[in-house]
């Protein structure tokens, strides 16, 4: 039986199951050579986030959505809120706030 | 017990809206000044394919068809293996080149056990749009594939166009379905 000081930790054994980094990771920042430059970022400009424009799209979609069918309201206890809130066009509108909010540069 | 149609029909579009934030969480790319992807560990995806699962596999519970109870369960296990395996990745606490392949694998048993669905019950209510979202599991899930096998460089995946395509049939059927 192992010296409890040298027996390795759970962290230890999980952490020794990584080889390299996760290739996704890796080629999110592939080296300077390989990888083109967005033409805004050559203007100077930032380049319009992908999660924005989506975000945008999905809030039209929601209020139109919404406009054109209308939305129902069950009430104020917390079980008809759950209703209220769990309708198409407002699922819609969260996603697009969750994008929103998954869209801050970290 | 068996839930009216208003419940399963607010189950699967709340289910859809799940689905359409994994995947624009995974596939859309937060881009840096220089407009190049940033990197991203975060356990938000899995973490969300997990809570998908439990909520897929509590369908097991109110369903009374059985092959409704059977392949639910299996969707359940696979978004959950799924999840499980991406959060051991994102945590640092395992990695393997194979695990690329965790999520177009993901799409494609799901898209499978689509077919399976309608193979089982053709006449069954809503079987053509199962039939069509389990097609577009399976386009995505191979185009993914191609992609990973070919390491295109495109800052967004084409598989995205199908994955989305599949929340929002998940969130506009069941209403067409309830009304």
């Amino acid at each position: 039986m192992l010296d409890p000081a040298k027996r390795p930790s759970w962290s230890e054994q999980s952490q020794a199951a990584v080889r390299t980094p996760a290739p996704e990771l890796r080629s999110a920042e592939p080296p300077e050579s390989e990888q083109a430059v967005a033409p805004e970022a050559v203007r100077g400009r930032a380049p319009v986030q992908p999660r924005l424009v989506a975000a945008v799209m999905l809030i039209v979609a929601g209020v139109v959505w919404a406009a054109t069918r209308g939305l129902e309201f069950y009430g104020l206890s917390p079980v008809k809120i759950v209703y209220d809130l769990d309708q198409p066009p407002l699922l819609l509108i969260a996603v697009a706030a969750w994008l929103l909010y998954r869209s801050r540069r970290r | 017990m068996i839930l009216p149609h208003i419940q399963i029909a607010r189950a699967h579009w709340l289910l859809g809206a799940l689905f359409l934030a994994i995947v624009l969480e995974a596939y859309l790319p937060i881009l840096r000044p220089d407009g190049r992807p940033e990197e991203s560990r975060s356990v938000v995806i899995p973490w969300m394919l997990m809570i998908g699962g439990v909520g897929v596999w509590a369908t097991t519970v109110f369903a009374d068809v059985v092959h409704d109870m059977l392949i639910h369960t299996l969707w359940g296990d696979i978004l959950f293996a799924a999840g499980a395996l991406v959060l051991a990745r994102r945590r640092g606490a395992y990695e393997r080149p194979w695990l690329d392949w965790v999520l177009p694998l993901a799409f494609l048993g799901c898209g499978a056990l689509f077919l399976v669905h309608v193979e089982i019950d053709p006449g069954g209510q809503g079987a053509h749009w199962h039939l069509a979202i389990g097609l577009l599991l399976l386009a995505a899930g191979l185009l993914e594939l191609a992609r990973l096998r070919w390491r295109q460089a495109s800052a967004i995946p084409l598989g995205l166009a199908p994955l989305a395509a599949v929340a929002l049939a998940l969130i506009a059927i069941p209403v067409a379905a309830a009304s």
